[in-house]
């Protein structure tokens, strides 16, 4: 079987496939997915409701990227727009558009998968050959501090001057420029995104990739699934064109990312026994905005270099974080920073001096953390969940003590103002103005929340009552479905997920390729 | 970056409320501002949203040195734009959001003006925006972010508003003319994977 790799424009007719493995989605989940099956001889046809772009159309501009390579064309967020969501929505899927930070997942939330969540079989030993793997084929190094751009430097400079644990992060690249455009596409191929390594080689080894073509249910007969129906997307305005692409597979994995993958199952009515769409952990992030006086340049150079996980665990009840820095791009900048009308334009003028600090939470570990939901709006909403997030005092207060360490920090490391996310924000000038945050307002809207981490949805587990798909990845009530991508993951992490879905997928693959060889 | 929307208009009874009264009332029909329709058309936006929005932007940009107005910008056609590259649901509830944020109706309900938000002088214009940015209903501070990003994602989609900040893109980088790669009967793959058979 030849591999390539169609666009909505090729496909002029109603098309009907068939093959051993159908792979929705192909970001981290359905790349790797994808190649681990071709490699072992199956017939693979992957679909993908984003278009192909590669280094071609990443021209750097943000307007168009937002629009065109993510989700919702950039507008994902809560019903109440109170989180905004970032998530990837092209070939490659977030690994086309991320930042590049590459974490093993902190053994501590497998433990807590296997004691909590009845997970089998998938822990550190489980997941080490497949991250070592995935780290030389993906060029996964360390980004040393001397490389690290002003940005992180600020962070690492205030996290040593409060004695606070700090590492270095690594990063799947390989020759890079450190441009620091990761968010918008990189134009040299140097990100190792699945987009230049794992999706090429696996077309090379015979798989078809559809791009898009939106799946928008899948069939189902008994216990299996029968076929998996697509609209061909017009990849100009990414409307449907009315031609329709069906694929009859042995065996279907949906990759579609949290968020997207419990949508399909929904609308295919397979609600895992009232389970899908549940326990949606974010990473729920607050950005602390400082100026300096020397200019940072955080739109430069390699985006997310440095951590500190010194926050994550505060012990029972109480909403921990990692600590990370974002690249500081205009477009971004403007909508995800506070303030309106003349403040706003200040600090857009000041955008050279600006450094910004993430406070990433990690939900879902806390009795109680239930996270958000997922359901299905209006079938005229084309593209559209109804994602609820509720934020609680339990949240808000791990927002406002995040927001004091991260000014903390950015005072150590001689910041001269610090700005919260507030929608009037709180403007500091000095350690002592700190105090000011235990006045601000927390609630939603009045303090932005942002996520760029979608997890859970169709949660991995010990019992078809608690979760969706089991500890082979296999929707628990149906033989020949898999979910394989971050919606699996029972709670966040605690750091970056691709490399925990990259490696989950593929220890996952073994089971996948296993249930096409006993239906064949 | 995040525009525009969301069910805002559902959120609650009294905003549902509100939209049906404000359709059919004496007040709601007060004209708003009126601007010339810009000679490329619009294409999500009709007369009235578009001047409301645009009167939005000229507070939520004012003059300030290298930076260029919202009228040299046109920010409410760029959104115009933005809106018609995403869901038609999306573009539906903004609408729907700027025609109560215009509503007179619904002006002298929140802060007691009967008069049009467009048709305002700037201080009012101001109080509004702070009134419904820092209003204790949900509703309305989702329908001020949802306006604000839009108008704040538009405004900084322009080049010379980009330059205005500071900001220089990388050049030299980018190569339009790149090769696409669809399969191997365009040869090996040119990007930077290996393989790993
Ligand atoms: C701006 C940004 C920065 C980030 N930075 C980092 C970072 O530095 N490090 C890190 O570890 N993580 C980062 N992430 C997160 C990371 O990229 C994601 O967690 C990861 O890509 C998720 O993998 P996934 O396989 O679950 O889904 P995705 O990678 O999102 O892939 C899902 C794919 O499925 C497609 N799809 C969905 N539904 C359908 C359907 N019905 N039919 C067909 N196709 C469908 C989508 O279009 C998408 O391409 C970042 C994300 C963003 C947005
Ligand atoms: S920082 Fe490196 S990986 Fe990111 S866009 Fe620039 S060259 Fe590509």
């Amino acid at each position: 079987m030849m591999g390539r790799i169609w666009t909505g424009d090729e496909v002029t007719e109603d098309t009907t496939l068939t093959c051993d493995v159908c792979v929705v989605g192909s970001g981290a989940g359905g790349g790797v997915l994808g190649l681990e099956l071709a490699k072992r001889g199956l017939d693979v046809v992957m679909l993908e409701e984003g278009g192909y772009h590669t280094r071609r159309d990443f021209d750097l501009d943000e307007a168009k990227a937002y629009s065109t390579f993510y989700q919702e064309g950039g507008n994902r967020a809560t019903d109440d727009l109170a989180i905004s969501i970032f998530q990837g929505r092209t070939v490659g899927g977030g690994t086309t558009i991320n930042w590049c930070a590459c974490f093993r997942t902190p053994p501590e939330i497998l433990e807590r998968w296997r004691d909590v969540h009845g997970v089998k079989g998938l822990d550190t030993a489980a997941l080490t050959p497949h991250w070592d793997w995935l780290e030389e084929r993906l060029s996964i190094r360390d980004w040393p501090i001397e490389r690290a751009n002003r940005n992180n430097r600020i962070l690492w400079d205030g996290l040593g001057a409060l004695g606070y644990s700090r590492g270095t992060v690594k990063r799947n690249v390989r020759a890079c420029a450190a441009l620091g455009t990761c968010g918008v596409g990189c134009p040299t191929d140097a990100k190792q995104s699945t987009l230049v390594t794992l999706i090429p080689e696996a077309v090379e080894q015979g798989m078809r990739l559809y791009a898009n073509a939106s799946v928008r249910q899948l069939s189902t007969q008994g216990i299996r699934v029968t076929a998996v129906h697509a609209d061909v997307l017009d990849p100009a305005t990414s409307r449907p064109t009315g031609k329709k692409l069906t694929v009859n597979a042995k065996v279907t994995a949906v990759c579609g990312g949290a968020i997207n993958s419990p949508g399909l199952l929904l609308r295919s009515k397979l609600t895992g026994r009232g389970n899908v769409g549940k326990r949606l952990f974010l990473h729920p992030v607050v950005i602390s905005q400082a100026r300096f006086r020397e200019r940072v340049e955080a739109y430069s150079g390699a985006p997310l270099t440095v951590y500190s996980r010194q926050f994550i665990d505060r012990g029972p009840g109480k909403l921990g974080w990692l600590l990370e820095v974002p690249p500081l791009m205009p477009l971004q900048s403007a909508v995800a920073l506070s303030g309106f009308g003349a403040e706003h334009q200040e600090h857009m003028a000041s955008l050279p001096h600006a450094n910004a600090l993430l406070s990433i939470c990690l939900d879902g570990v806390h009795p109680g953390d239930e996270g958000g939901t997922v359901a299905l709006r209006d079938a005229s909403e084309y593209t559209r969940f109804k994602v609820r997030y509720p934020l609680r005092d339990f949240h808000w207060e791990g927002f406002r003590e995040a927001l004091k360490v991260s000014a903390r920090i950015q005072f150590a490391a001689g910041a001269e103002q610090v700005m919260s996310p507030h929608s009037r924000p709180v403007v500091m000038r000095g350690e002592k103005d700190i105090a000011l945050l235990d006045r601000a307002p927390y609630s939603p809207l009045e303090c932005s929340v942002v996520s760029a981490h979608q997890m859970g949805g169709c949660a991995m587990g010990g019992s078809p009552e608690t979760s969706v798909v089991d500890s082979t990845l296999r929707y628990w009530d149906l033989d020949n479905l898999f979910v394989v991508d971050g919606s699996v993951f029972p709670t966040a992490l605690g750091v970056n997920p691709m490399e925990t879905i990259l490696g989950v997928a593929r220890w996952g693959s073994q089971h996948v390729a296993a249930a096409v060889g006993s239906t064949a | 970056m995040s525009l525009s929307r969301r069910t805002v208009l559902k959120q609650g009874m009294f905003a549902s409320a509100l939209l049906a009264l404000g359709g059919s009332s004496f007040l709601a029909l007060r004209e708003g501002l009126s601007l010339p329709i810009p000679e490329e058309g619009l294409q999500v936006f009709g007369p009235a949203e578009y001047a409301t929005f645009q009167a939005l932007a000229r507070r939520a940009f004012p003059a300030r040195e290298g930076f260029p107005s919202a009228d040299t910008v046109r920010v409410a056609f760029l959104a115009d734009r933005l809106l018609a590259r995403g869901d038609p649901s999306i573009a539906r509830e903004v609408r729907q959001v700027l025609g109560l944020f215009d509503n007179a109706l619904a002006g002298l309900l929140f802060s007691g003006h009967v008069t049009p938000f467009s048709r305002l002088p700037p201080a009012a214009q101001d109080a509004v925006l702070e009134g419904w940015r820092s209003s204790r209903l949900v509703f309305r501070r989702t329908a001020h972010q949802a306006l604000r990003a839009l108008a704040h994602a538009a405004y900084y989609s322009h080049p010379d508003a980009v330059r205005a900040t500071g900001f220089i893109a990388p050049e030299g980088f980018h190569d339009a003319n790149a090769p696409v790669w669809r399969g191997s009967a365009d040869g090996a793959f040119a990007g930077s994977g290996g393989t790993s058979r």
